[in-house]
């Protein structure tokens, strides 16, 4: 019995494809080679965007966390769980790939300018509400707990972005807006695409992890039914 | 060249990366699956005998 | 019997960890001598003249500030440790008060007791890296105060939630010190802007303000979220 559920995440899933597989065609042959940098400047075209989507899933955090906290209802947590498990793996990706990119552009691994700063706290961030999580004593502490960083954390987010802006800000402007470098026109558009695409795609880990969490959520409540029956 | 050496390493990380979680999401879901059709298995017997 | 007003219930929650406080200095004593010893070990890291001879605003915010936020991580547990080990959690969320009013007693008492403590650092601070606090007092005070209650404010919720979990001040700092570092910015800004005999002005006030919002912020959120940390 297919139920539409499936449908639509295989649906999800056909899409996301399909765009990533455009996505890498437009980066590796349609958008034109960047003056300055040359090649190495088409990892942007995935870093960038996957460090948006670890502030998309910050902000699904926040809904989750302030869902729990109001409803009580596990699903709002396993919504909350499974942002926090995406954000974890974007914001560990970013953190990953932009020091690879780093050393040769740079010639260091890590500085401590304003954008990998913030980074690397809001990593930290993610990784404490995953420690509060398996500390808790149980699944409503856990949650409850969880939530209740996750709110702080989330709204911290454009706090510590700004701030630490302000007190460095040396990230390499390779798409500024406006005035200084114009966006090359085959540039803006691939830079567009990437960024649907990897909403899909965020899309997508989210909702295979919300499942996940709604069948162990299922699993536990029939552990607990098959003790007390 | 050797920028494009670390290029191929950063692409490397995001897709297996990128793999890496969508996998084990799906391996979890298979055990998580297994384990659930056991135990509603294991609650309709115990509700028939009890 | 009618339910404490929210003023009355902070005060009597404050007025309970403070005198608790008067009558064992437990977790004052305890700050105090790390702080010390943090300062010290500073002063070994960098050399003693050096202060001077880079600049007393380059190196000397950065170490008092780094020595005040492990002190408060020690205040804020211990605090916290204290109504754990005397079981006094169950009492406390049983009572018929507005959780904010539990949240701001414990934050006005941590505050007061962190308050002393960054005043003692300070002047020891002046102490061994020779500036001259006289002529700073009063703006490095404010920068103290407005700066604590970022540090306190968020410490008190967080310590609560390490020690719902049974942890201590590990867990505490790894919240913690990420999520305050814009507060850690400021003050270390500030400080160094008033140090450099520029005082509150221009670059220096934005942060203070900043950093005002901010304490006012968290103030709410952990009003509004307190009563799930301190749930059975």
């Amino acid at each position: 019995m297919i139920r539409t559920r499936d449908l639509a995440l295989g649906a999800l899933w056909g899409l996301t494809t399909v765009a990533m597989g455009v996505a890498i065609g437009l980066v590796f042959l349609y958008a034109p080679e960047e003056r300055v940098m040359g090649a190495p400047q088409r990892i942007f075209y995935f870093h960038v965007p996957m460090a948006l989507m670890t502030f998309l899933s910050v902000f699904v955090l926040l809904v989750g966390s302030i869902g729990y906290l109001w409803t009580r209802r596990s699903a709002w947590d396993d919504l909350g769980r499974a942002a926090s498990d995406t954000g974890l793996l974007f914001c560990t990706l970013v953190l990953v790939t932009g020091p690879i990119w780093a050393k040769p552009a740079w010639g260091v691994w890590w500085t401590w300018e304003a954008r990998l700063t913030t980074t690397l706290l809001l990593w930290l961030l993610l990784v404490g509400i995953r420690m509060v999580r398996s500390y808790a004593v149980n699944r409503d502490q856990g949650a409850r707990l969880a939530a209740v960083i996750g709110i702080v954390a989330a709204l911290d987010v454009p706090i510590i972005y700004k701030a630490v802006d302000w007190w460095r800000g040396q990230h390499p402007v390779l798409f500024r807006q406006g005035g200084g470098q114009a966006l090359a026109p085959g540039m803006s558009e691939t830079f567009s695409f990437c960024i649907v695409t990897f909403v899909l795609l965020f899309a997508l880990l989210l909702a295979t992890r919300y499942r996940l969490a709604r069948l162990e959520d299922r699993s536990l409540h029939a552990i607990e039914r098959l003790r007390a029956g | 060249m050797k920028n494009y050496a670390f290029l191929f390493w950063a692409y490397l990380v995001i897709w297996l990366g990128l793999a890496g979680f969508l996998l084990g999401t799906l391996v979890r879901m298979r055990r998580v699956d297994e384990r659930l059709d056991r135990l509603e298995h294991e609650l309709a017997r115990s509700e028939r005998e009890g | 019997m009618s339910a404490p007003s929210f003023g009355r219930a902070a005060l009597e929650v404050a007025a309970k960890d403070l005198r608790l406080e008067w009558r064992t200095f437990e977790s004052l004593s305890a700050a105090f001598v790390f702080s010390l010893i943090v300062l010290v070990l500073f002063s070994f890291a960098f050399g003693f003249s050096a202060a001077r001879e880079f600049g007393v605003e380059r190196i000397v915010p950065g170490a008092v500030w780094t020595v005040l936020a492990f002190a408060t991580v020690v205040t804020v547990s211990r605090s916290m440790e204290l109504e754990r080990r005397r079981d006094t959690w169950t009492a406390l969320f049983l009572a018929p008060v507005d959780r904010g009013a539990l949240f701001t007693g414990k934050l006005a008492a941590n505050l007061i007791k962190n308050g002393l403590l960054h005043v003692v650092v300070v002047v020891l601070a002046a102490l061994f890296f020779d500036f001259d606090l006289l002529a700073n007092a009063l703006p490095l005070l404010l920068v103290l105060v407005v700066h604590a209650i970022g540090l306190t404010g968020l410490g008190t919720l967080f310590g609560a939630i390490a020690m719902r979990v049974g942890r201590g001040e590990a867990l505490l700092a790894t919240l913690l010190f990420p999520a305050a570092a814009p507060v850690f910015v400021s003050a270390v800004k500030c400080t160094a802007s008033v140090l450099a005999g520029r005082g509150l002005g221009g670059e220096a006030r934005t942060w203070l303000l900043a950093t005002i919002g901010f304490d006012l912020l968290y103030f709410l959120v952990a009003l509004a979220t307190f009563e799930f940390v301190l749930e059975e």
